[in-house]
């Protein structure tokens, strides 16, 4: 029997995924919760097998932060991250928490009890990519990594001398990437910019 | 004899001709301030903006440092400089340099018309200053951007359950109203049996993330076998609610972790704008001082950034005290 906790903010997913599980009499849901700042306490007594961790939790608490932190202290819990967020980072950033599987919910090419089952006989399932979205003219897949680093300091509120400092790069390299990623997508401004990206979510800067 | 001081006239009287040609002003001085040689345009600014001539140079410059333009005085190692407005509109700037002149030292005056310069560094502030403007406002406009995007999620929401309802109370009005047969009122029942179903589906998709945080951290703690308790209001801001929920959970793992506790009681009242908060637990006595480790310590760098504070009691097992400002 596998010991189940689901960390998911809106209460319909939350009730989907227990139903799914009850379906297999493997898994057992120990408890459903909210917030994912919650999470490590729930694992305290070794109770916990498996964890079904969406990134963007209530109170803005990070699923990816958290899992982090479980995965330090409680390296035998096994985790899937579960995301309908097509923001690009995510898959790097569970990668480096230390998850074991990655799940896009809204894609359906793989079901839930499959990600499960796969994870807990030791597999790490991991989508190649995040979703393509389409930004103005322009394709997500087609901005190069440093303009996503750029696209995403934009959308956090820095100027470009700021954006130079904690980017390591020179004021004139951040104009140059801005410049062509206006250019690909098409758009007069960076505010016209920001507000496509974060409407189609392709960065969330708080997670 | 006479020949040579014609010379010298002569040639005094050139240097004087060349100098005066000079666009500029210029004077040069000993270090007590008398004046070795300045030509008319220094004379002329100077007479402008002090009422004379230069007679001491050492004095007219303290004259000028008076009458410069605010926060305009410049020292670096080559130079000192300041820069004084005349009546007639225009802005000079005054520089101050020592000069080594044959083992002895002479002092050196300019005074340059700067008034275009002047002017295009002001505007450029103001540029700069509303570029600033303009950052700020583009800041408070991305913050706006997210918030209007969740809002317009719900309101869509809103607006399908809202345009349903109208027309299902429009289709039971006819069906009030005119004469119908059975059939009628069997699909007018079915229709409002679906739209039943569909609002609980709707008010729960629409749902704003407000469920209880205490109910979800008594949950958790009773899985790893710790009855928590609350005692006095909560606080309604978010911000004093997350620091307090932040706090609980750190004393929450470490009551169990380290005390063994199976009991944590929280208790807030208010005061004075401020909740003051006490966290209990059953667990084991803790000699002081406690070892901030890195949840503690990061919890007291969250706490403090937002105006909070954070101190222990040591009676038994160790009380954690803080106090939260209200805004």
């Amino acid at each position: 029997m596998v010991n189940v906790l689901i960390v998911e903010d809106s209460r319909i997913s939350r009730e989907a995924f227990e139903r799914h599980l009850s379906a297999s009499p493997e898994y057992f849901v120990i408890a459903s919760i909210e917030n994912a700042a919650n999470a490590e306490i729930a694992c305290m007594r070794n109770k916990i097998d498996l964890i079904l961790m969406d990134v963007c939790t209530v109170d803005d608490e990070s699923g990816l932060v958290a899992a982090a932190k479980i995965k330090r202290n409680y390296p035998h819990v096994k985790i899937i991250i579960m995301t309908s967020m097509p923001e690009h980072s995510f898959i790097q950033k569970a990668k480096d928490s230390g998850c074991d599987s990655f799940w896009y919910k809204e894609q359906g090419n793989i079901s839930l009890l499959e990600i499960c089952d796969r994870t807990m006989n030791g597999e790490f399932v991991w989508p190649d990519n995040s979703p393509t979205i389409i930004i103005g003219l322009a394709k997500s897949d087609e901005f190069t990594d440093r303009e996503l680093d750029v696209i995403r300091a934009l959308a956090t509120g820095y100027r470009y001398e700021e954006m130079a400092a904690v980017l390591y790069m020179s004021p004139n390299t951040v104009k140059y990437h801005v410049k062509n990623i206006l250019q690909k997508t098409g758009f007069r401004s960076t505010i016209q910019l920001v507000a496509e990206v974060v409407e189609k979510r392709l960065v969330l800067p708080k997670y | 004899m006479l020949q040579k001081l014609k010379e010298r006239y002569h040639i005094s009287r050139m240097i004087r001709n060349a100098i005066n040609t000079y666009p500029d002003g210029i004077c040069f001085a000993a270090t007590d301030g008398r004046p070795i040689l300045a030509n008319k345009k220094i004379n002329d600014v100077c007479y402008e903006l002090t009422g004379h001539t230069i007679t001491n140079a050492t004095a007219m410059w303290q004259t000028l440092m008076l009458k410069a333009l605010p926060q305009s005085h410049e020292d670096t190692k080559e130079a000192e400089s300041i820069l004084c407005r005349i009546e007639d509109g225009t802005v000079w700037q005054f520089q101050r340099r020592l000069l080594q002149v044959n083992k002895s030292q002479i002092t050196q005056y300019e005074a340059s018309d700067i008034t275009e310069l002047y002017e295009y560094r002001n505007r450029l502030e103001e540029n700069n200053r509303r570029v600033a403007e303009l950052h700020n406002r583009q800041r408070e406009l991305l913050r706006n951007i997210v918030q209007n995007n969740l809002d317009k999620e719900l309101l869509s929401a809103k607006m399908r359950i809202h345009d349903v309802f109208g027309r299902l109370l429009i289709m039971t009005k006819n069906v009030l109203t005119e004469d119908n047969d059975e059939q009628n009122e069997w699909e007018l029942f079915s229709a409002w049996e679906n739209v039943i179903a569909d609002m609980e589906n709707a008010a729960v998709a629409t749902e704003t993330r407000e469920v209880s945080p205490q109910k979800e951290l008594i949950q958790v703690a009773d899985l790893i076998g710790c009855r928590v308790e609350f005692q006095g209001r909560q606080p309604p801001e978010r911000k004093a609610l997350l620091l307090l929920y932040a706090a609980i959970r750190e004393a929450l793992t470490n009551a169990v972790k380290h005390a063994g506790a199976d009991k944590l009681t929280i208790s807030v009242s208010e005061n004075n704008g401020r909740y003051d908060v006490e966290i209990r637990n059953n667990g084991r006595a803790v000699n002081p001082p406690i070892q901030e480790g890195g949840g503690l310590s990061s919890l007291r760098k969250r706490l403090e950034q937002d105006g909070a504070t954070m101190s222990y009691r040591y009676n038994g097992a160790v009380t954690l005290i803080l106090t939260i400002p209200k805004e």
